[in-house]
């Protein structure tokens, strides 16, 4: 389901230093989201104390209940803003995954990318739940996002919220580890037209947009969009890799209301080429279309629906041909009994049809498939005292491999006044098994003997889901008006973790359950406005994840499976500098510490951004990317894997 | 053949949502407590943010004087927050204004462009005097309130600004959903 999280769940420092106090200042800041519940409190919050941006922020109407539950209800969420993305230099959606201090963003080659929380990282991660605009796009394949065909107009993003830590409950099966919900503006705040370029040696993008008024006051914008990558260069012999890709997209955005009904519809269709060595290129498309509707029906109830469908394909010489088709359907209701209980239910259908047509080395059977998923889910959110909340939530999913999986969250909060916020919370969420995990087979056409076929991987007909327990303790505060930092310390347990083993019914090796592990660790960031037109910024996760096969079970598939490849700690420092009004020098350094297996030595990148408004129209930045050497790797084998290099942008946005 | 049907019947589905969103949302028209509270912060902020020409203030510590055409709501969101803010050590007044009204001294004019029926022609007699005109649902103002979202947004067309000699901030430019240069030269 989606939703925005009204909330920069961490107190935000202001962009403006200042007059204003600051425990109005922290009510806004602790979270935008409680702007609906002081509607509904009849508390009126001091709005002249706050920024520009913060008052742009606010909504007046509160569409997305359950959103703002979350964002209250303690986690461990991090807000990426449009600003933090454009002052990033980022030119695509995972560059700009890395602005969240609780990801781990390894680059793997031109195309791919190992995006995770709390480890498991490798590129065919598959435990986090991925939205656009409310539009999953994990693949239901192997639960992992193609991260080669996800694309939007990155000035358009509004906001990407990222939270880490099991979401099952109000995100459904997947958000094991964590939750990335991009979304984008609605079209009123991308009105008239704008054209973005970006130019380096090996990369460039294009994109125009055009939005412009409807009747009965809606809003649209158009757009479409070029980007293309080079192939990258191998470490040691400096051999090309046959990663680089290309990828045009088109697409629109038309959004109607306000005031106590809302209507949005929206939809995408990309068509791309990506290089693989030995073959011809990857060829992916597809196309979404999306409508949403949310409508006010008093101060105590908000009522929203949701339904997209969504088709994507991708062809991939050598490995198999994918058609996809995707419905989903959902709904809910948000609303507030007898003072203090905050409700928020809803359920939601989706059906992926997955059409595979098997190349010779493995397959997918059976090639064709239906699957569906049926969830309903109730949180609660109960103010015990003015001090004291306490949010109890139960989701439960129903999923064609497993039936019904339930996802049970407990969170307390205590907020002894608005700077600070001390929680913790106990959550179970599952990964449901995926294509991958029950219907794997190889060779696609595997000899016969006495009439069993003898493959050598013969599926999943016992995997089960994979399980987390998820136990977070967490404060926030904001000491000073100009400072703010959030902490989280987390001890995960997962069990049924896929393993790969040796086929207790026939020949060859089949995926099971035997996997058992413990995570813990602790997610930090912090904002200080130094002064006047210059912040700093801060993340780190130190993590420890130990895994482990059952007693008395071997994992043949130690590389891909069960084993984390994940660093002991990463973190990151962000400096924005205005030199003047026009002028702007930021800074982003990074550190990744080493990952064991394969081995990938720790690196430390630095990015620099400079800014320069020509007019209110025109920007252009020269990005430096990588500047603390000439080059490095971030995952994969050694010698096979790509080595990023040095490398300058210079990027153009024209708005009209 | 199938994706197609599915295709169909989804645009089909939409358009009819579509209809039946249109004719619901034509009825609503009501602003919440919160949504005004939040626009009478704005214009409090704006007057930050806008250089009047020399001579808008008869003394150096003459008050920011807003004239509202809108709702007694509204009047009253602006009044209250007035009362107790100052902007560069100027107190703010308010009053309510009607077309016909002379306009002389005031230095921000809200318009409610549904709610009052001579936005037109106030907003016309505004236009020849260092005034900042705020609009709300329409586009006669230089600043134009927008509604993206549930969140309050506002549009600026800096060639109505121009003509009026007030100089916009770079800072307010950045924060505005939309920056056209307007109908006048």
């Amino acid at each position: 389901m989606t939703t925005p999280l009204r909330a920069r769940a961490v107190p935000r420092l202001s962009r403006s230093p200042g007059r204003a106090p600051a425990a109005r200042r922290a009510i806004l800041l602790a979270g935008f989201c409680l702007t609906g519940k002081l509607a509904l409190a009849a508390v009126p919050p001091d709005y002249a104390d706050l920024s520009l941006e913060e008052l742009a922020n606010i909504r007046v109407t509160s569409v997305s209940r359950k959103a703002e539950s979350l964002a209250d209800a303690p986690a461990s969420v991090y807000v990426i803003t449009a600003e933090d993305i454009r002052r990033s230099g980022a030119t695509t959606l995972p560059e700009a995954l890395r602005l969240a201090p609780n990801l781990q963003v390894a680059r793997v080659d031109a195309r791919n990318y190992a995006i995770t929380a709390r480890g498991f990282n490798n590129p065919f991660e598959n435990k986090l739940q991925v939205l656009i605009d409310g539009r999953t796009v994990y693949s239901p394949l192997f639960s992992g996002v193609f991260w080669d065909a996800q694309d939007v107009v990155l000035q358009d993003i509004d906001r990407i919220e990222v939270v880490s830590g099991a979401g099952g409950t109000l995100w459904g099966a997947n958000a094991v580890n964590g939750v990335i919900n991009i979304i984008t503006k609605p079209a009123g705040a991308t009105q008239g037209a704008l054209a973005a370029g970006t130019v380096g040696e090996h990369e460039n993008d294009e994109a125009v947009r055009y939005g412009g008024k409807l009747d009965g006051n809606g809003h649209f914008r158009i757009y479409g969009k070029h980007a293309e990558h080079d192939d990258t260069r191998r470490e040691g012999s400096g051999a090309l890799d046959f990663d680089g890709w290309h990828r045009d997209q088109a697409g629109f955005r038309a959004d109607w209301g306000g005031g106590n009904d809302m209507l949005t519809l929206q939809g995408d269709a990309y068509e791309g080429r990506l290089r693989q060595p030995g073959t011809s290129d990857i060829r992916i498309a597809g196309a979404n279309l999306l409508g949403r509707l949310g409508r006010t029906l008093g101060p105590d109830r908000v009522l929203r629906a949701q339904a997209y469908f969504d088709h994507t394909e991708r062809d991939q010489p050598g490995a198999y041909v994918e058609h996809l088709d995707t419905v989903d359907v959902e709904a809910q209701e948000a609303l507030r009994v007898a003072g203090r209980h905050s409700i928020v239910w809803g359920g939601g259908y989706r059906l992926a049809q997955d059409r595979v047509r098997n190349d010779v080395n493995f397959a997918f059977l059976p090639g064709s498939t239906d699957l569906h998923w049926i969830d309903v889910f109730a949180q609660d959110e109960i103010a015990l005292h003015k001090r004291w909340k306490l949010t109890v939530g139960l989701r439960a999913e129903n999923n064609s491999y497993t039936g019904t999986e339930y996802m049970p969250s407990f969170r307390l909060a205590w907020k002894p006044d608005d700077k600070r916020l001390a929680w913790a919370s106990a959550s179970r969420a599952v990964r449901a098994p995926s294509r991958i995990d029950r219907d794997l087979y190889a060779p696609t056409n595997p000899a016969i003997v006495n009439g069993v076929p003898q493959y050598f991987l013969a599926g999943g007909p016992d995997f089960v889901s994979e399980v987390v327990k998820d136990y977070e303790i967490g404060y926030r505060a904001q000491p000073l008006p100009a400072l703010s930092y959030s902490v989280t310390a987390f001890y995960d347990v997962y069990d049924s973790l896929r393993t790969l083993e040796a086929n207790p019914d026939g020949p060859g090796l089949v995926f099971l359950n035997n996997g058992d592990g413990e995570g813990h660790g602790i997610e930090m960031w912090g904002n200080w406005q130094a002064a006047r037109g210059w912040r700093l910024s801060a993340g780190l996760v130190a993590q420890h994840l130990q895994v482990q096969t059952r007693p008395g079970t071997v994992n043949a598939a130690s590389g891909t499976s069960i084993a984390s490849n994940d660093p002991s700690h990463y973190w990151m420092l962000r400096s924005l500098y205005d030199i003047d009004e026009r002028r702007q020098l930021d800074l982003t350094l990074r550190r990744a510490g080493a990952l064991a297996m394969p081995v990938v030595p720790a690196y430390t990148s630095l990015d620099m951004r400079f800014g320069w408004k020509l007019s209110p129209r025109l920007e252009l930045s020269l990005i430096g990317r990588n500047l603390w050497d000439s080059r490095h790797v971030e995952f994969g084998q050694p010698l096979a894997r790509a080595e990023f290099e040095r490398s300058i942008l210079l990027q153009a946005v024209w708005r009209l | 053949m199938k994706i197609r049907l599915l295709i169909s019947a989804w645009c089909i589905a939409c358009c009819a949502l579509l209809v039946v969103a249109r004719q619901t949302l034509a009825a609503d028209t009501g602003s919440s407590a919160i949504e005004q509270a939040v626009k009478a912060a704005y214009l409090y902020k704006f007057l930050g943010y806008v250089q009047w020409p020399p001579g808008a203030f008869v003394k150096p510590d003459a008050p920011f004087v807003i004239g509202v055409a809108g709702s007694d709501e509204m009047l009253a969101a602006i009044s209250d927050l007035a009362g107790h803010h100052q902007v560069r050590g100027r107190p703010i007044t308010v009053r309510r204004v009607a077309a016909g009204s002379a306009l002389d001294g005031v230095h921000l004019l809200y318009v409610d462009e549904q709610g009052y029926a001579q936005a037109d022609q106030l907003l016309k007699q505004a236009g020849r005097k260092p005034i900042l005109t705020v609009t709300d649902g329409g586009d006669g103002g230089i600043i134009r309130f927008v509604l993206d979202d549930g969140r309050v947004r506002f549009s600026i067309a800096l060639g109505l600004a121009r003509r009026q000699s007030l100089v916009l901030s770079s800072r307010l430019l950045s924060v505005a959903a939309s920056v056209d240069e307007g109908a006048a030269k």
